[in-house]
């Protein structure tokens, strides 16, 4: 077990954990603005892949492919808002969990008839292909990107929250919603602007993701598991939360799959230290959540409710 | 009482005339000659019965768990793994597989109960997840490929072969959750449970140490999905980690949501219609032009889909919740 | 003259907000004793600690001489120490006589069984429709809850309360939202239950306190500023002083 082999599965862990970020940040808010539970957020990580990879593939152009994975995600996401979540805002979360598993499966199928029950495969566009240094070693440049790029919309929505008039709304939302509609705030938009922002970033991570993952249907699903461990985690409503709660699943997941069985190696046979590092560093992310809540109930950074 | 004539409510029609239904399902496959008819009403049955354990838990007592395939899962396996290692007796699979099931039901129930909202729908989830993986993992006994069954589990007295005699074997487990169900929630332990979902606080204040009892109804509950999980594993003669995905928690929901939370009947509706929708459109050719009909029975599921998001934003308190329940009219 | 409630120096903050500030009182076996004070002075707060709902930062809470600061509601309420809700917290979907047979069933067990119809359990239903009787509802035993008018809604809330067989009541604004002709039955109701059961009452209503309590309490941002009888805090400089600007309210 090199030096070189820790600090790239740190690498990833981190690009893993960038992606997560993406996905956790928009999903948080949801919840903790709106109280609503959107399982299909998933759905909307394989859309934003499916839409990047079809374009790509027809225009070659990477700027189409971008523009079309993060504003086809919007639109989808804004359909959905007015046409069904906003039935169900004001319901129970069960039901909300029944109407959303309802259109994974329908989004599951939809891309099945449109792109086929197999895989499509998308390409690193030309200009990010290649290897960078870091601390010496090469490590590709498209993976090297979405940290960078991650990180960058990880700043922009910290100076979207804490430093705009839009942002206080959202951070006034997530501890005391109730409130802001009292305060005459136009909730419905606020609630739409929310929504749309999640899937835009859900969008994005998955356009992102297209090139160095499988594009098959039902690809959202163990993203989403992932991502609601995040979020429940780090604090629901907690952007913040889901910044460290995603860079903690995503090094944990991914280092622990790659040196857990090294580890197990060391005291006992091989086969059965594969098997076992294995299985556990499948369920480890959850061992840590279950460690977390165990000792904050709340999440790492719960949002105070006013 | 002023008067005792007694007009039948819908809701007794709709379930007198499911339950004779599945009294006579055999005898209408017998004359028609369709053994299908039996085999599908029999998986129809199993699932009602996992759809009523949940509905214990989920319906009555307001305790959301998405992770109830679990228990589903550890029955289907404790007669698979059973059958592996030699063990035949349909008894001893089910007593292995319900000391399983309520031991897990002990350890994850309290740590759960302690959570509430999504951090409790998250760790209902994530336990079904573990056992899910830790099954992929164990070759032995079939990992991703799952385990068959070399024969069903033998009842002493009972031909399981004969799929009448299974079919009537689903049936009177059934009925006897059902009827256990219906004293149950009328009796203090049931009125407990439904005190906390309809106000936990309240029940807290009205001096109940509510944990033991949701714990009780929880552990309930995954004892039920397991008998049904074991008499799914029994049918097909396979156990498979797929019984353990959180999309089959979820179509159990479904089932009971739909169906109508917090009444006996409820989930048996809701089984029965999710699966009859299964059922029509993915095999029946509904004589829809061109290529559609092919294209529906590929794609089902998106239909499936848009009927619960539909039925969800229509229906506030499931198909069968929403009949009137009155009996006596004066 | 025995003394059922004890406090003494309870103290709660809430991120730097002094919510009671060293606060003591004393209610005396079968008195009603009214807890009054301007808005925010923190009543619901201490009653909260009271009926153990939340744990105070410091101080203690004496309850027929057991210390019960650190127990937690449920077992406060089974030792009859009972409160009632400023917002009406029930069951919407039972029926009144369901909810009050909760309340009978909190004190009396059994709580596994499972196949008996409480409806055809008089161990049950006797006590559910004399606590009805009690505070006039008995008509409306077989409505749903979710179909009853607030101030009926109000009544049950009391009835539960009663059911419990308490040795003290804490009544937050149980005349809350009232019409007038409800406050009236309302007061009416607890005149009967003067006596027989301990009262800690927190009202705005005025006339109802002066009417029926024996002892009053002012608090003024978390502390007990004057204690005595409806006369002795209706004359008072310092409490004239604390109610500066709703002087409307001392009728």
């Amino acid at each position: 077990m090199s030096l070189s082999l820790v600090i790239l599965q740190l690498m990833n862990g981190l690009q893993f954990g960038v992606l997560l970020f993406l996905l956790s940040a928009g999903l948080t808010l949801v919840l903790g603005i709106m109280n609503f539970v959107n399982l299909m957020h998933g759905s909307l990580f394989m859309l934003g892949a499916y839409f990047s990879a079809a374009v790509l593939g027809a225009t070659g152009s990477f700027a189409q492919a971008i523009a079309a994975g993060v504003l086809g995600t919007l639109a989808v996401g804004l359909i959905l808002e007015r046409l069904v979540f906003r039935k169900l805002y004001a319901r129970d979360h069960m039901y909300q969990v029944l109407a959303t598993i309802g259109l994974i499966l329908f989004f599951n199928e939809a891309v099945r008839v449109i792109w086929g029950s197999g895989s499509i495969s998308t390409a690193v566009p030309e200009f990010l292909r290649g290897a960078v240094a870091i601390f010496g070693l090469p490590y590709p440049v498209y993976r090297f990107a979405i940290i960078v790029a991650g990180l960058l919309v990880g700043l922009g929505l910290y100076l979207l929250i804490h430093r705009t008039r839009v942002g206080i709304l959202i951070r006034a939302g997530a501890s005391n919603a109730a409130m802001i509609a009292a305060l005459g705030i136009n909730i419905r938009l606020l609630n739409t602007a929310v929504i749309g922002l999640g899937a835009a970033l859900a969008g994005l991570a998955g356009l992102m993701a297209a090139p160095i993952s499988s594009v098959q249907s039902g690809m959202g699903e163990p993203i989403l598991i992932m991502t609601l461990v995040v979020i429940v985690t780090g604090g629901i409503g907690s952007v913040r939360g889901a910044f460290y709660g995603a860079l903690i699943v995503g090094l944990v997941d991914t280092t622990g799959r790659v040196f857990l069985p090294v580890l197990l190696r060391s005291f006992m046979e091989p086969l059965k230290a594969q098997t076992l590092g294995a299985a556990v560093a499948s369920v480890l992310i959850y061992l840590v959540m279950a460690a977390v809540l165990a000792l904050k109930p709340q999440g790492l950074f719960p949002v105070r409710h006013g | 009482m002023v008067n005792n004539t007694y007009y039948p409510s819908a809701r007794s029609v709709v379930s007198v005339v499911l339950l004779l239904g599945f009294l006579l399902v055999p005898f209408v496959a017998g004359m028609t000659g369709e053994g299908y008819y039996i085999t599908f009403t029999t998986r129809v049955m199993i699932m009602a019965l996992a759809a009523s354990g949940l509905n214990i838990a989920l319906g009555y007592g307001g305790m959301i768990s998405l992770g109830h395939a679990l228990y589903l899962g550890i029955g289907a396996y404790a007669a698979g793994i059973c059958a592996f290692h030699g063990i035949h007796n349909g008894w001893a699979q089910l007593a292995i597989g319900l000391a399983a099931g309520g031991a897990v039901a002990c350890v994850i129930g309290p740590i759960c109960l302690r959570t509430s909202g999504m951090a409790f729908i998250m760790i209902t989830l994530a336990f079904a997840q573990m056992l899910y993986f830790l099954i992929v993992t164990l070759d032995d006994y079939g990992g991703d490929d799952g385990l068959s069954l070399t024969a069903r589990s033998t009842l002493p007295g009972l031909d399981v072969n004969n799929s009448t005699v299974f079919y009537y074997i689903a049936f009177a487990a059934l009925m006897l959750t059902l009827f256990f169900t219906a004293r149950m929630m009328n009796a203090r332990f049931g009125r407990l449970i439904q005190g906390c979902k309809s106000n936990h606080r309240r029940m807290v204040t009205l001096g109940f140490a509510t944990l033991r009892y949701r714990l009780a109804a929880y552990v309930l509950s995954a004892l039920v999905c397991v008998v049904a999980g074991f008499l799914l594993a029994n049918l097909v003669r396979f156990a498979s980690p797929s019984y353990l995905t959180w999309m089959v928690s979820g179509e159990l929901m479904v089932m009971v949501i739909l169906g109508g939370m917090g009444t006996v009947m409820g989930p048996v509706v809701g089984a029965v219609v999710i699966l009859l929708i299964e059922e029509i459109f993915s095999n029946v050719s509904l004589g829809l032009p061109g290529n559609l009909d092919s294209l529906v029975n590929n794609h089902w599921t998106a239909i499936l889909g848009v009927f619960i998001v539909i039925a969800t934003m229509s229906v506030k308190r499931g198909i069968y919740g929403s009949l009137p329940a009155g009996g006596r009219k004066p | 003259m025995n003394t059922i409630l004890d406090v003494c120096g309870l103290v709660k903050n809430f991120r730097g907000i002094v919510a009671t500030d060293n606060a003591s009182i004393g209610i005396r076996d079968g008195e009603l004793h009214a807890l009054i004070g301007p808005n925010g002075a923190g009543k619901s707060t201490l009653v909260n600690q009271i009926s153990g709902e939340i744990r105070p930062d410091a101080g203690s809470i004496l309850f027929q001489g057991h210390d019960v600061t650190q127990w937690p509601a449920w077992r406060r309420a089974q030792e009859g120490l009972v409160r009632s809700y400023q917002i009406t917290s029930v069951f919407n979907e039972f029926t009144a006589l369901d909810n009050v047979m909760l309340a009978v069933q909190a004190r009396s067990g059994r709580n596994f069984a499972s196949w008996r119809n409480v409806s055809h359990d008089p161990a049950l239903t006797a006590p559910a429709m004399d606590a009805l009787e009690l505070v006039g509802l008995e008509g409306e035993a077989c409505v749903q809850v979710s179909e009853m008018a607030h101030g009926a809604r109000r009544q049950l809330e009391l009835a539960m309360a009663i059911a419990l067989q308490p040795k003290l009541m804490l009544l937050d604004e149980p005349l809350a939202g009232m019409s007038q002709a409800e406050s009236e039955s309302m007061t009416a109701l607890l005149q009967r239950l003067k006596g027989k059961i301990s009262i800690l009452l927190i009202e705005h209503d005025m006339q109802a306190v002066f009417a029926l309590a024996d002892r009053v309490t002012v608090l003024v941002a978390g502390r007990p500023v004057a204690t005595g009888t409806p006369d002795e805090i209706r004359t008072s400089k310092e409490v004239q002083d604390a109610y500066l600007g709703e002087p409307e309210d001392m009728i």
